[in-house]
């Protein structure tokens, strides 16, 4: 009966582990996506230690540009990765190629797993002896601990193949999200910087996510240059300033995206953090503002609430 | 739980013959693994980080593009000449401190032959010319720097393989890059690397 149970487990283990490798091979991601998964695999020329899909340096975004524009030509990654390798050598590639030492290093971690699963199979093995009797009684529904000890190395092996598969599955989406594609035709126009708003917002995003906020600023900062009448440009760089300690330099940003929507709760909001610093009056005002266009449930309304009382007190 | 659990755990007899014969054969093969181990890992760090290969001397890639002021340019058409391609862009501060001596280098040059190609990358052409002007180098694109090839979206500087801007490529006769310098420019540089090419 355990056995069966056990064996079942088993099953329903290494389909789980099917499944997560044929869904992590099915869905067809958007090409902003497939750029960065090139891009991750790329090291960011004039940064340390960064890969060209996290880094806010021109080169870098140069890179995810003419990456964007090869897989919109049907190059595959390979090729393009090698494009990138014949212009800066092996270094470019952030793993590079399997080759004598570093395969070795590769095979590492298996040969330390699959070692300690030994160890593990041959611990369970010396707990409990192979009496004669109970080594021969196939028929019995007590399975034998030999083949018992099998199962646990086996059911150990899987689970961490299983983990495996599904932390890389897992990994890959990391709760931003997915940047627009960064190039959106396949010939840029002339004096035009080809990187898009969009992209540079969702880049920006996954640095303030990470604590990068000086590079955050830098990358909104960009955006904001590049479309001046986006609001959201312009309300996610006046926060990172905000949360860099500049809320001066964060109001003349803010200022014009309240001035052309008025009643968007979400820059009043902003705006009203800003100058509560910088300009304790303007401040109020606008935050007042605010509580009159905010919808009933807006997350910030008690906070905004307490910060007037304790102005006006 | 089990019935005969105290019975078992009960001192159990010594492993019988074969684990004991391959303990120490066992042992010895981990330590080899470990002691290998350490010698790679302090051999690397013996080395220290190694410095970057740049690929220097390989053939100049085939650029080719717009020139600031709209013009078609490719690079094949000064083979036969020493060829400086220096990449820049308005926003990068030190390309700025170094500009002066690459028009001057020009100046002083050109008659021996160096030609020079600017490459203004991942810039604006409005920013670009405002630079050009401020650097003092007449016109669109300066009777001193004769080509600024205008290279917005970096496709240029790639082709190169541009590790930072300002870098600069010295291409020989043969058309190959036969040297590089990240960073700005030097007189020094110039007069070890370029200076020998050059007809007297």
């Amino acid at each position: 009966m355990r056995r069966r149970l056990a064996v079942a487990g088993l099953i329903v283990l290494v389909a789980l582990a099917c499944a997560a490798v044929w869904r992590a091979g099915r869905s067809e991601p958007a090409l902003g996506e497939r750029v960065m998964e090139v891009a991750a695999t790329l090291r960011c020329p004039d940064c340390q230690g960064l890969s060209a899909a996290e880094s806010p340096s021109k080169l870098a975004g140069a890179m995810r540009a003419e990456i964007g524009r090869r897989l919109a030509r049907g190059r595959d990654p390979e090729s393009i990765r090698e494009y990138f390798v014949r212009r800066y050598g092996e270094r470019i590639l952030l793993s590079p190629p399997m080759s004598g030492a570093s395969a070795a290093l590769w095979a590492l971690p298996v040969v330390v797993l699959a070692a300690g699963c030994a160890a593990v199979v041959r611990t369970a093995r010396r707990e409990r002896p192979v009496t004669p009797a109970a080594g021969r009684s196939s028929g019995a529904g007590v399975p034998s601990p030999r083949s018992r000890a099998g199962l646990a190395g086996a059911v150990l092996l899987t689970a961490a193949c299983a983990g495996g598969v599904a932390a890389a599955t897992l990994a890959r989406p990391d709760g931003v999200p997915a940047p627009a594609p960064v190039v959106s035709a396949a010939a840029p126009r002339a004096g035009e910087p080809p990187e898009s708003p969009d992209s540079l917002l969702a880049l920006g995003r996954r640095l303030d996510a990470r604590g990068e906020t000086g590079q955050a600023v830098q990358v909104y900062r960009e955006a904001v240059r590049l479309s001046p009448r986006d609001r959201t440009a312009r309300r996610l760089l006046g926060l990172a300033l905000i949360r860099a300690g500049r809320p001066a330099e964060a109001v003349p940003v803010l200022r014009p995206a309240a001035r052309r929507s008025p009643r968007d709760p979400d820059v009043l909001l902003a705006l009203g953090a800003a100058e509560i610093t910088a300009d304790p009056p303007a401040g109020r005002r606008t935050l007042r503002r605010f509580l009159r266009f905010a919808r009933p449930g807006h997350p910030a309304i008690a906070a905004v609430r307490r910060v007037l009382r304790e102005e006006t007190a | 739980m089990d019935p005969a659990g105290p019975v078992d755990t009960v001192d159990p007899p010594a492993p019988a013959g074969p684990s004991r014969r391959w303990r120490y054969p066992a042992l010895l093969l981990v330590a080899a693994a470990v002691m290998a181990l350490s010698a790679i890992l302090a051999r690397g760090l013996a080395r220290g980080p190694v410095e970057p290969a740049v690929p220097a001397d390989r053939p100049a890639p085939k650029l080719s593009g717009t020139t600031l002021d709209g013009a078609r340019f490719t690079l094949g058409e000064l083979r036969g000449h020493v060829v400086l391609v220096n990449v820049w862009a308005s926003w990068c501060e030190s390309c700025r401190e170094e500009f002066p001596l690459v028009v001057e280098t020009a100046r002083r040059l050109g008659p021996r032959g160096l030609r020079i190609v600017g490459v203004d990358t991942r810039d604006t052409r409005e920013a670009a010319r405002l630079f050009l002007r401020e650097s003092g180098v007449t016109g669109v694109t300066g009777v001193n720097v004769p080509v600024q090839l205008f290279d917005p979206d970096g496709r240029l500087a790639l082709e190169l393989g541009v590790l930072g801007v300002p870098e600069t490529f010295l291409v020989g006769r043969d058309g190959r890059i036969a040297d590089r310098v990240l960073g700005p420019v030097t007189q020094r540089w110039i007069d070890r690397a370029v200076l020998p090419r050059l007809t007297p």
